[in-house]
């Protein structure tokens, strides 16, 4: 029996992914490392908890309730950004040995600018290097028989 | 003054990366979909079942092609990865307009004018009543 396919509104990850780049952007450009280790623990906590403690999930959720976002027209499968914030949380996490570790700053900023710059580009325009990699992955590992990304319209839009 | 320079020159050269991925395919331009089995003057969109942009475009490239009086086809290249790697294709939608036999006459990467489109299959007003 297939398992059931854990779905998001597609809105939630570019938001979190807009926060996330502009947070590490931000922190370059004034030199606030701190940016990089609280960035890597909210990442970890949204790629390893998952919805339940992810921190833009609840932001998301908020916006929602005040009517500031409205519904979705539809759900992407919830793995793929996931996966990604797993890659962030990773990378940051190097970022932060690196320069708390090892006190290689250049390291550590050009790692917290590559996650910059990747979350911006896939808030602005929707590629998300992340998702494509969790995909690559997956069709290998199926050999192919899982091809695609699973999104399903909303027929109704919730409450 | 350095790490805005710095920020700007990794952010520019991400998106510039971006624009030359999403460089629609010389394959593409250059190629004719028969083998395919589109053989007609057609509006063609490749497109994947996970991609929205792709799905909120139907209606409106259905409407030109309606009223180019062409036909619309889809090619869904998740389910038909050969067909993605034969033409180059690298980015959804990627939407292509062909003539007679299939053969391929204007390639975007992302939902052109409608003028664009109907201009491109040769059937725009100005054309149409030559």
């Amino acid at each position: 029996m297939a398992q059931p396919v854990t779905m998001v509104d597609p809105r939630q990850p570019r938001l979190g992914q807009g926060i996330t780049g502009a947070a590490a952007l931000v922190g370059f450009l004034l030199e606030v490392p701190a940016v990089l280790p609280a960035l890597a623990v909210i990442l970890a906590a949204a790629s390893l908890l998952g919805p339940r403690a992810n921190p833009y999930a609840w932001l998301f959720r908020a916006l929602r309730r005040t009517g500031a976002v409205g519904p979705p027209r539809e759900l992407e499968e919830a793995a793929p950004p996931r996966f990604a914030n797993t890659v962030g949380f990773v990378v940051l996490s190097l970022a932060t040995v690196a320069r708390y570790g090892f006190d290689l700053d250049w390291v550590a900023w050009a790692l917290g600018l590559l996650v910059a710059a990747l979350a911006l580009l896939a808030a602005v325009t929707g590629l998300c290097v992340g998702c494509e990699l969790y995909l690559w992955a997956r069709r290998i590992a199926t050999g192919g028989r899982v091809r695609g990304r699973l999104v399903r319209p909303v027929e109704r839009a919730p409450g | 003054m350095i790490r805005l320079a710095v920020a700007a020159s990794v952010l520019l050269g991400v998106y510039g990366a971006w624009l030359l991925w999403r460089r629609p395919p010389r394959r593409l331009a250059r190629a004719d979909l028969g083998g395919v089995g589109i053989r007609e003057p057609a509006i063609v969109q490749f497109a994947t079942r996970a991609c929205g942009p792709c799905r909120a475009a139907v209606p409106y490239l259905e409407a030109a092609a309606d009223r180019s009086g062409v036909a619309f086809r889809q090619i869904d290249v998740g389910d038909r990865p050969d067909v993605a790697r034969r033409f180059g294709i690298r980015t959804v939608p990627t939407i292509a307009v062909t003539g007679r036999g299939g053969r391929v006459l204007r390639v975007w990467t992302e939902v052109p004018d409608q003028g664009e489109l109907t201009d491109a299959a040769g059937l725009g007003p100005g054309r149409a009543s030559a």
